[in-house]
Parts: structure tokens; sequence; C-alpha cells
């Protein structure tokens, strides 16, 4: 960097100020829909599902943003399902009785993920001192396979990928205990599935936006098997096994689902994630930017 | 260059979010039209299809919906009418299938109280189909049937920057 004239600097920083003003724009609560959303946002990448309260939201189904894989609320009555919530901006929650309640995302063969490298996100809140699992494509009979993501009862988080055998390919727990604390957090699990090499199957866990894992020494004997392998109707659930034990008792909201790995920079931003724009995932109200005359300053930028 | 630092000084302070507050912003409002009026009942789980809906005042881009659902019991919790926005590009000739629920998230939701009676609803649609549309509505879930004569009205809406 060249030693810079004095007035040269000043100018610069009014420039900075002038571009940050005009970039200011009002933000309405929008309706998200696939429209909305930002192509060239780096989350976008793999994004397979997008499952997000929003402040109009309600019925039976909760809406991918992306278009596919909807989510079937199950058991949730009075009390349950679409609830207000108490974090600035947010649209809303999906609140869990920790009895019954359930979402299914379905009896799919997407759900499968052999061989492959998925990850999945979301933000939760619960007070429970019990085993709650916030997704599963599994049953609690042994050998089921397929995979977890899961809160203990002493409030630290598990992971695990399943074989069709009792044992688990790959298990990790956080070592963070304040996952119970009734405050929000987020947690992202990548799952490295590996259906004939057992030394391949691996996870990463992120607590509310950094890595927080310890491993468990797995003694599995064969490679991956999706849930579906073992019991064919498996369906990838929401707040319980797919046999129903374990049940969630809190709110989930801001599920993702990628198909591809993500990275440490990428857990952190998605833990940061704000409404009404998540991080630039949402594009701006278009009639607003419309409004705001960037444009015109940009043209006048040319002073060296 | 004094003057030219001063000039963008003064220019940035117009450009922020100061000046943004003191912005006049207002809303260019069409009237309200009927996009269904339900004169024969919707039970649980069926969809019906709207006529072709004609904008009194086309060219908005936005609008505020109500939806008037006189229920023939009270509806299951978490349940909804559901609306999607059937578009036809070539002028009202051809329109999206209809004949099932489409795939996509739908453009209107409707949450519903699990309370007997009628029920009002509102919802903003964020942008406006371009051209003819039909609605394409669906008693979703609500274990209960949607009494005559129930209807969807919406006044479109613009946002401006005086």
């Amino acid at each position: 960097m060249s030693h810079a004239h004095p007035h040269h600097q000043l100018v610069r920083i009014a420039l900075v100020l002038l571009l940050v003003g005009f970039s200011v724009t009002p933000a309405g609560a929008q309706y998200l829909t696939q429209s909305d959303l930002n192509p060239q946002h780096g989350l976008m990448r793999g994004l397979l599902a997008w499952y997000l309260v929003q402040p109009q939201s309600g019925g039976a189904t909760w809406w991918n943003i992306l278009g596919r894989y909807h989510g079937t609320l199950t058991n949730m009555g009075a009390g349950s399902g679409w609830s207000p919530t108490a974090r600035a901006g947010w649209g809303g929650e999906m609140r869990f009785d920790g009895s019954n309640d359930a979402i299914s995302l379905g009896n799919l063969p997407i759900w499968d993920f052999s061989d492959t490298t998925f990850a999945m996100a979301m933000r939760f809140r619960t007070t429970s001192a019990t085993t709650q699992t916030l997704v599963a494509f599994r049953t609690t009979s042994p050998g089921s396979g397929g995979y977890f993501i899961r809160v203990n009862a002493g409030g630290s988080l598990t992971a695990r990928l399943l074989f069709d055998g009792a044992s688990t390919l790959a298990d990790y727990t956080t070592a963070a205990t304040s996952y119970t604390n009734g405050q929000w957090h987020s947690v992202i699990v990548v799952f490295r599935t590996d259906s004939t090499v057992v030394a391949n199957n691996d996870l990463a866990m992120y607590g509310d936006g950094v890595v927080d894992q310890v491993a468990t020494t797995p003694t599995a004997t064969t490679g991956y098997r999706p849930c579906t392998v073992v019991v064919p109707t498996c369906a990838l659930m929401l707040g319980t096994t797919f046999d129903g034990v374990q049940p969630f008792n809190g709110s989930l909201d801001d599920v993702w689902i990628w198909t591809r790995n993500i990275l440490p920079a990428e857990a952190l931003a998605y833990h940061r994630q704000t409404p009404p724009e998540y991080g630039g995932m949402v594009l701006p109200d278009v009639p607003l930017a419309l409004v705001v005359p960037a444009p015109v300053v940009k043209r006048k930028v040319v002073i060296q | 260059m004094k003057r030219v630092f001063l000039f963008l000084v003064l220019l940035s302070l117009l450009a922020s979010p100061l000046w943004a507050a003191t912005v006049t912003q207002t809303q260019q409002s069409g009237t309200q039209d009927t996009w269904h009026n339900g004169a024969s009942t919707l039970a649980s789980n069926s969809l019906v299809l709207s006529n072709a809906v004609t904008l009194t005042n086309p060219g908005h881009l936005y609008a505020w919906c109500t939806l008037t659902v006189p229920m023939s019991a009270a509806p299951a919790a978490n349940s909804a009418v559901l609306a999607w926005f059937r578009v036809s590009t070539d002028g009202g000739t051809t329109y999206p299938d209809s004949a099932a629920q489409p795939a996509s998230s739908p453009d209107m939701t409707f949450p519903l109280l699990a309370v007997s009676g009628t029920q009002v609803v509102t919802f903003r649609v964020d942008r406006m189909p371009v051209g003819f549309f039909k609605v394409y509505i669906k008693n979703d879930n609500t274990g209960a049937t949607i009494n005559t004569t129930w209807s969807l009205k919406c006044r479109t809406h613009t946002l401006t920057i005086n």
C-alpha cells in the first residue's frame, strides 16, 4: 500500500460512508418461497431442504422452501406445532410436546444417503433433562441402520451413524453440556457414509457454530446401512425416532439439509444467520431495492 | 479537494439511515376484488379452482387477502386453508395442471384456529402474479367442511417512497 495523500484518505472514508448509507434498505418480513432465495449464496450449494417457521406459516405441512420433501405434522394437537417465539425477528417456532409429536419427512430414497457426504443443521431449545431426538432416520431396535442427532439427559448432544448390527459406525458427543439450558442453540452434523469400508464412516459436529465433538471408538463390523434396508417403511423424522421413542420436548426451527460437506466457516455462518435476510440467503425485497439510488451513486465513484 | 470531501460527507449524510427515517413511504392501493366466491361447500382435503381473476387495478406488486370461512365444526389444530396461484403465461388460454395438489409450497396460507364458527384470516402476498391467473384453494386437513358462502377477497397495493 503506497502512502496516500491525507485528502485522498478522507475522500475514501467519505465514499465508504456514502455507499453504506445508500445500501441500507428497509427490510420487510417476507413470506419466503424458492424465488426469494439467492442462488449465488455459498450455502445454497447442495442444499436439499430448508424448513423455516415463517410469520404466516400454518397448517399440517412444514413446507420445504426449496419445493420438495415437505414435512407432515404428526400428532401435533393444541399447544403443539406452530407457535410464537420470543426471538426477535423470527417468524415463530415448531413446538414438540415430548410425548408423541413428530414431523415426518417421508419414507424416501433421498434420505438413505449411502456412500456419500451429507449434513443437517437445526436450531432448537429445550429444558428437558431426558434423552430426546432432534432428527432420526432409525428405530431404537439394535441394528436398524441409519443416523440420528439427539439431546442427551446430561445436556450434551450425540450424533451417530449406524449399521445393521448392535454398535455404531461413528459416534460423537459434544463436550459442552449446556444444550438443555432453555436457550436457543444450533447444531450441524456432517455425516460421511461408506457401505463397505467401516473406517470411512465419520462425523463432524458443530455446536453453536463451532466444532464440538468427542469421538467414541466404534466397533462396527460392516459398513453403513440406511434404515430402509432393515425397516423398509422407515421415514426421516424430526422430534422422534421412526418407532416413536425418545420424543423431543422443546422447539425446533430453521432445519437445513445439504448433500455435501459443510466447512467450519459455513457452520459459523449458519449459526449467525438471522432474519430477514439470513446472511444473504434471501434476496432483498425487490421493490424496495429498486428505489434505492445506489446505481446513481456508483457512477460517481471514479475519483482517484 | 476539501470541497469534494465536504460534498461527499454531505451526500453520505443524506444517504444515511437517519435520512431514510425521514422518507415518506406510502401504500398505493387498488380496490378489493373477489378472487373466489365459494358458492359450494368445500370438504376437508378437497380443492377448488377459482375462475380467472380479473383485477380492477392491475399492476400492483403486493396484496392483502382476506379469507372468510364458515366452518362446519372446529378445525383440527395446526390445520389451514392453502392457496396456490395458477398463472397463465399465454394470456389466459393455458393454465398449469390443477388435477392434484401442487408439489410446491403454497403461495398463501391461512392458519385456522381450533374453534367453531366463521373465521376471518388475512395473508400478505409478497409477489403478485404477472398477467392472468386463477387460485387453487385447499381445505387442508381441517377435518371440517367449509360451508357456503365463503370467499377469498384481496386488495392489491404497492409501496412507494417519496
